[in-house]
């Protein structure tokens, strides 16, 4: 019985060390696999048989391969994500309206307007001069032209940002589904479901880039998958979102067994992220659209109040479109004043005099008039836009970067714990390596022993 | 916080994520190198951009204010240039009127006087018709046509034209010539009756009307005196403009542009980092155990 045992227990080794080495070289093979969470050969001593009052032992055996993980650190991470998918998604959609707005130069917009009141200035010093005039048109139709270029380019930019809400829309459904086919599989795993956990804990995190979630797990291993508190998977059932879109904003709702409900202020990642921006940027274009009503009527009255060269009384200076979502898109200076300077009704009286410049004064003065929405000019009016632009951006780009430096920390706690350490690995090898030869070795000794004992008999 | 466990992984990600904070300030220093800028976009700094942007507002301001402050100075040195040409006129035309209301001269020669303060006349209608470019300085609003037609009537508009030269100064860069020339005396009107005093040999008449000469001279020089203090006022705004320009560009450049030497050894650093870390990284990916198996 001896010998034979000694041949046994040789053999569990040889096992034990093997599995060991397959393990490592499955952790090397995917050192660099996203999500993967390394795994360890757990070894048991075999259960001792008892030769009269002496208990033997029977050698090693594999009990399992252990996933190293920690949930809770794997539930912050995913957490995490969400929140730094927001704020990038929020600055990128915003870093691009502020462009539209910057258009190439720090200052934009408000430098054009205080280019159409420098013009106005210069024309005090000859109302009638055609070449003061024409610089007069030429500023006030870059403004209105830029003002109008800037809000139709946001336009353009809300709508490529639903398009790209409605894709990562249609991917949080299809993810959803796919956690849902995923805790199914880990339900009725029967041995080691290590892959299929960290294929699901990918899911979450994209999930959680998408589309900002929580889960936790339950006793079945199956994962519940909230929504700002709403049920999106549940065991292995899951939940649809849909969108509803209107021009500059979007809704957001779950399909619950009542109906369903409006989820849009629970949502984070980056469709969350995109949200918030669109409303920030709809925001923008409202603004903007009272300060072009407001600029409109300022000019226009104060125009109309002067003469032209003819002795008429003035037109419009800027005009709108009505019917559009945003009438700053429609923005303009009026055509005839551009081809006509003689149309400026730079004069107090009709009576014609060229030096007249009454109404061209009561002009320039406009540049001070606190006739905008908060009581200021028109000039700080277009300047506060455009420093709520870059205040919004700089913070999304604030919190961004520190989600960031949070994520990075928490990947690193993630890695401490899942992640595959070559040298580690190499070390392991060294040892499993040493295990299997010495198992060998004993397997040969047992095995000449064995034979001796023949050559006796 | 404690890693005790440090992958290549997570040694891999670091890299590159402090590659990419190197990359995006490598990139947004460049971009200050290049424009001279600090502030790129709004975002770069909100309040000093609005700071910057008020600053250049005023700054472009000012420049219109200069601009404005060399035409209205042309417009009223020409002014005073012309005013002083009337009152020489007045006072050659007064020391014909002393010469001939005195008994020393026959008709010959009070008509030959006669006839110079005709050309006076004309002349000071010539004065009064002043023009620089399209513009008659003396016809009020009307620029953009004579003041005076040949008749002495004046044609122009009774306001003066004002031009902007600060926030909140304006000054004038025509006058109305029926003031300046027929105000409270005819200028015109007296040269005519003195040469036709002088022409008709009355020295009595002659006499009578040196103190209309008198009144009319210092109406020229009331107006002369209006426009000098006109001129002073915008030679005081263009020092002042000018000051006030050099202040703002120098607090505008403190706050928006860049000082050279910094950046660029910024430059100069973070370039050096970035190549560190990319020598650090490569290091760091090489000599593993693995090596030794």
């Amino acid at each position: 019985m001896g010998v034979i045992s000694t041949l046994s227990t040789a053999q569990t080794g040889l096992r034990a060390a093997s599995a060991q080495i397959d393990t490592a070289a499955n952790n090397v093979a995917n050192a660099s696999t996203d999500g993967y969470s390394r795994r360890t050969a757990d070894l048991s001593n075999s259960d001792p048989v008892r030769l009269g009052s002496v208990y033997r032992g029977t050698g090693v055996s594999v009990t399992g391969v252990e996933r190293a993980a920690d949930e809770f650190v794997a539930r912050q991470l995913v957490g995490t994500m969400g929140d730094q998918s927001f704020a990038e998604a929020e600055y990128e959609v915003l870093t691009l309206a502020e462009a539209w707005f910057n258009d190439a130069e720090i200052d934009g917009l408000p430098t054009m307007l205080q280019e159409v009141y420098d013009s106005l200035t210069q024309a005090t010093a000859d109302p009638a001069d055609a070449s003061l005039r024409r610089a007069v048109a030429s500023a006030s139709d870059a403004f209105a032209t830029s003002l109008a270029r800037t809000a139709s380019s946001i336009v353009d930019l809300q709508e490529q940002v639903q398009d790209r809400i409605a894709d990562a829309m249609s991917e949080v459904n299809d993810r959803v589904q796919k956690v849902a086919q995923l805790n199914e599989r880990v339900i009725h795993s029967q041995g080691d479901a290590s892959d299929l956990l960290d294929q699901r804990d990918r899911e979450l995190q994209e999930l959680a880039q998408l589309v900002g979630i929580d889960y936790f797990i339950e006793q079945d291993g199956s994962a519940t998958v909230l929504l700002g508190g709403h049920t999106l998977v549940n065991g292995i059932e899951s939940r649809e979102l849909s969108l509803e879109q209107d021009p500059g904003e979007v809704s957001l709702w779950l399909e619950v067994d009542s109906g369903r409900v409006e989820v849009s202020g629970a949502a984070g990642g980056r469709l969350g992220g995109m949200s918030k921006a669109l409303d920030r940027v709809e925001g923008y274009l409202d603004d903007l659209d009272t300060f072009v009503s407001e600029i409109e009527t300022q000019f226009n009255t104060q125009h109309a109040a002067g003469f032209d060269r003819s002795g008429a009384a003035g037109g419009d200076w800027f005009q709108t479109a009505t019917g559009g979502d945003h009438i700053s898109e429609s923005f303009s200076f009026n055509v005839d004043l551009l081809n006509d300077p003689e149309l400026f009704a730079f004069a107090g009286s009709a009576a014609g005099a060229a030096g007249d410049g009454d109404n061209l004064r009561l002009m320039v003065e406009m540049e001070a008039d606190t006739v905008y929405t908060g009581g200021i000019s028109g000039g700080e009016s277009v300047l506060r836009l455009l420093t709520e632009v870059g205040d919004d951006t700089a913070s999304a780009l604030r919190t961004s970067e520190q989600q960031a430096v949070i994520q990075e920390d928490l990947q690193g706690m993630r890695d401490a714990i899942s992640g595959v350490d070559l040298d580690e690995e190499a070390a392991s090898l060294i040892e499993f390596q040493a295990a299997y030869q010495a198992a060998a070795k004993v397997l040969r000794t047992s095995q000449t022993l064995f034979e001796t004992l023949i050559q006796v008999v | 916080m404690n890693i005790y466990r440090t992958t290549q992984g997570s040694m891999s990600r670091l890299l590159t994520s402090e590659l990419g904070q190197l990359t995006t300030q490598i990139r947004k220093t460049e971009t200050q190198a290049i424009t001279g800028l600090r502030y790129n976009r709004p975002s770069d700094g909100p309040a000093e951009v609005a700071t910057a942007i008020k600053l250049q507002g005023v700054i472009d301001d000012q420049a219109e204010f200069e601009d404005n402050i060399n035409r209205a100075l042309s417009f009223q040195s020409s002014g005073d240039d012309a005013l002083a040409q009337a009152s020489e006129i007045f006072k050659r035309a007064k020391e014909i009127a002393v010469a001939g209301a005195s008994e020393g001269y026959d008709a010959t020669s009070r008509s030959a006087m006669a006839v110079e303060v005709q050309g006076l006349s004309e002349s000071l209608l010539a004065v009064a018709n002043t023009r620089i470019g399209e513009r008659y300085i003396f016809a009020g609003e009307n620029y953009d046509g004579e003041a005076f037609d040949a008749t002495f009537t004046y044609q122009g508009g009774n306001n003066s034209p004002e031009t902007r030269i600060a926030s909140n100064l304006w000054t004038e860069t025509g006058w109305d010539g029926s003031e300046v020339f027929q105000g409270t005396v005819d200028t015109f009107q007296v040269l005519e009756d003195v040469a036709a005093a002088l022409d008709a040999d009355d020295p009595d008449t002659v006499f009578a009307l040196l103190s209309d000469l008198e009144d009319a001279f210092n109406q020229l020089s009331a107006a002369r005196q209006q426009v000098g203090h006109e001129q002073k006022m915008t030679e005081d705004a263009e020092e002042t403009a000018g000051n006030i320009h050099s202040i703002l560009v120098a607090e505008y450049n403190a706050i928006a542009q860049i000082d050279e030497a910094e950046t660029y050894t910024r430059l100069n650093e973070l370039q050096q980092s970035y190549n560190a870390a990319l020598q650090v990284g490569a290091a760091s990916s090489t000599g593993k155990l693995f090596e030794y198996l």
